[in-house]
């Protein structure tokens, strides 16, 4: 009899478990992410039109500004982190696409965040796992993979610049991962200015500024007027990678 | 007894308890339904092991057709004609017969010679120039690229999904059924991971099969190759999957800096990937710009072409500072007696790999 009933509750909870989907839903909500490309915290971004002076005094113009963002991890309060599925947490964020720079994420569990979690480019140690083949097309529209090499563009930093009493020219820099051999993907966490409540119902928000002037003034500096085309550089764009980790602030 | 009877009862419960609401019948023909039989792949006895991670997309007859199929579509090109197939052709071990350089849509022409493609699951790095670090991942450079296929897998897509038979094929083939990116690239893989070159003369006489011997010149051959060349060409696949530069003179037209494109690396300047020798009888033109026209040319470039280019390879230098591996014409014509034990006519007259 003993061995009934102890067969019974072991069914009863394989039952419970294998329906948990069913029952006991953890409440859920959505959070709306946006990307606000700025020079830096003073200065707002226009394409074609801000001119900003670097750190070696050349002043610069930015034409075009795109990066991907993968791998989104949200933190709570009491330690708890949630990842959003790898495979739909591939984007692109365009300066030129404004629909490109609000993410809506959902079924984000309901609670308090602290902290946001993202990585810059794509995670090449997860080839081919996690849907991210199912990121070709967005990336290829937004010509952010290479047609040369299997690999995708973490972020493309086109525009002119000026050194002083110089003249204008046109500087070109794309970084992505060579092959095995640099990995320049870069995940970062950043806390959150104010904790962000996730309540059922309503869709929280949180800002991501990125200031473009520290993609070539950070932890390293580019003069540009010594290097204005990085791509495939196996020197600057490691360098490049770097600075992206204290790019971005959370409001 | 009564237990057991109980314990059946318990588990068919559990089984049944999950079951989805009653879903309206499709008929299966029209519908496609997924098909999991898998494929049995064996690693030859004389190979080294897996790269690929095949667990990850264990190849299925029903995802292996549509790989077949996919590799053979015109579609998957701009001009829908230029087919993987179409430079990559099985009877020459899937190279572009007799073609130097590798033709695109619209009669573009590529700088590259194309590579044949056989035992791709043991290889680690794709491409002359390794700009591949996964099987899954390597389509996407000819698909998209302008002078190849010149396609974009949005308008890929757009069009199997309006193509009478891919649909049901895509939900044959896979759980989801979905025809996107990584199901057109995993059916690919499938079909490719299959490819695998192992029943040459050679390998027969390796694994001392069905008696066969090599002839008193093929063994003095291997013998030769062995001192010779099996320090790059190493092992089974006839390869150490390295970069190496041997010493082609710079051809001004293409300037083609290789290995140093995927990396940025000067020291990878003018290297290319150690080609594998399987089926290499039937793969002429020879070398990453397809120079060499046959077996003859390639070993006189060995013997007395090599160029003392950047980053050279060291092991074409002899110990007295000259370049190139000392051989006779006798030694010559003995080495390619050997390398041609190397053509598998299982592997290109395979029917499970052709187009029709």
């Amino acid at each position: 009899m003993k061995k009934i009933v102890y067969l019974f509750s072991l069914s009863l909870s394989i039952l419970v478990l294998s329906c948990n989907s069913d029952a006991d839903v953890i409440e859920t909500s959505t959070v709306e992410i946006t990307f606000d490309n700025r020079i830096s915290a003073n200065q707002n971004l226009t394409l074609g039109t801000t001119v900003y002076v670097n750190q070696n005094n050349e002043s610069v113009v930015t034409n075009e500004l795109k990066y991907i963002i993968s791998n989104i991890q949200l933190t709570q309060d009491n330690g708890t982190i949630f990842e959003y599925p790898k495979a739909d947490s591939y984007f692109v964020i365009n300066e030129a696409d404004l629909s490109s720079l609000t993410l809506n994420l959902d079924g984000i569990p309901v609670g308090n965040y602290t902290h946001i979690s993202f990585g810059i480019g794509v995670d090449q140690s997860e080839y081919p796992l996690d849907g991210m083949l199912n990121f070709i097309p967005t990336a290829e529209e937004a010509q952010m993979i290479w047609n040369w090499a299997a690999g995708y563009i973490f972020i493309k930093f086109e525009g002119t610049f000026t050194p002083q009493g110089g003249t204008e020219s046109p500087f070109v820099i794309h970084v992505g991962s060579h092959g095995q051999n640099l990995d320049n993907y870069k995940f970062v966490t950043l806390p959150l200015a104010n904790t962000m409540n996730v309540n059922a119902g309503t869709t929280a928000s949180v800002m991501v500024e990125a200031y473009i002037e520290r993609i070539i003034d950070a932890t390293n500096q580019i003069k540009l007027e010594d290097t204005n085309n990085i791509q495939v550089d196996p020197v600057n764009a490691p360098r490049i990678a770097t600075n992206l980790e204290s790019m971005f602030s959370a409001q | 007894m009564k237990l057991l009877k109980l314990t059946y009862l318990l588990i068919a419960l559990v089984f049944f308890s999950c079951k989805n609401e009653p879903y309206e019948e499709i008929p299966t023909q029209a519908a496609g339904e997924y098909q999991n039989v898998p494929l049995s792949f064996e690693v030859p006895s004389n190979f080294p092991p897996l790269q690929y991670d095949i667990e990850n997309n264990p190849p299925t007859e029903t995802g292996f057709e549509l790989g077949r199929r996919l590799f053979y579509e015109g579609r998957m090109a701009s001009d829908n004609i230029v087919a993987c197939g179409f430079c990559h052709i099985q009877e020459f071990a899937f190279t572009h017969h007799t073609h130097i350089v590798s033709h695109g849509v619209d009669g573009a022409l590529g700088s590259r010679n194309a590579q044949p493609l056989q035992n791709l699951a043991f290889q680690n790095e794709f491409n002359w120039d390794g700009a591949a670090i996964h099987l899954d991942m390597q389509p996407i450079i000819p698909i998209t690229n302008e002078v190849e296929m010149n396609e974009s897998f949005t308008s890929i897509i757009a069009k199997l999904q309006a193509h009478p038979d891919y649909p049901r094929l895509f939900r044959e083939a896979f759980e989801n059924g979905e025809i996107n990116s990584e199901n057109i690239l995993k059916a690919l893989s499938q079909f490719m991971v299959m490819m695998v070159s192992s029943n040459s003369k050679y390998d027969k006489f390796r694994r001392n099969e069905g008696n066969v011997t090599l002839t008193a010149n093929e063994l003095q051959g291997m013998e030769l190759f062995n001192q010779k060349c099996a320090s790059c060409h190493a092992g089974e696949l006839f390869t150490d999957q390295t970069y190496r530069n041997n010493g082609l003179a710079i051809d001004p037209q293409y300037n083609d800096i290789g290995r140093e494109r995927v990396t940025g690396f000067p020291e990878d300047r003018y290297k290319f990937k150690v080609p594998n020798l399987r089926n290499v009888e039937v793969t002429f033109p020879y070398m990453h710009d397809g120079r060499f026209a046959n077996l003859e040319a390639v070993l006189e470039h060995y013997r007395s072409g090599i160029q003392d280019t950047e980053n050279v390879d060291e092991s074409l230098r002899q110990t007295d500072g000259t370049l190139g591996i000392p051989m006779t014409d006798e030694e010559k014509a003995r080495i390619i007696d050997f390398l041609k034990t190397l053509t598998d006519t299982d592997f290109i007259f395979d029917q499970r790999f052709s187009e029709f």
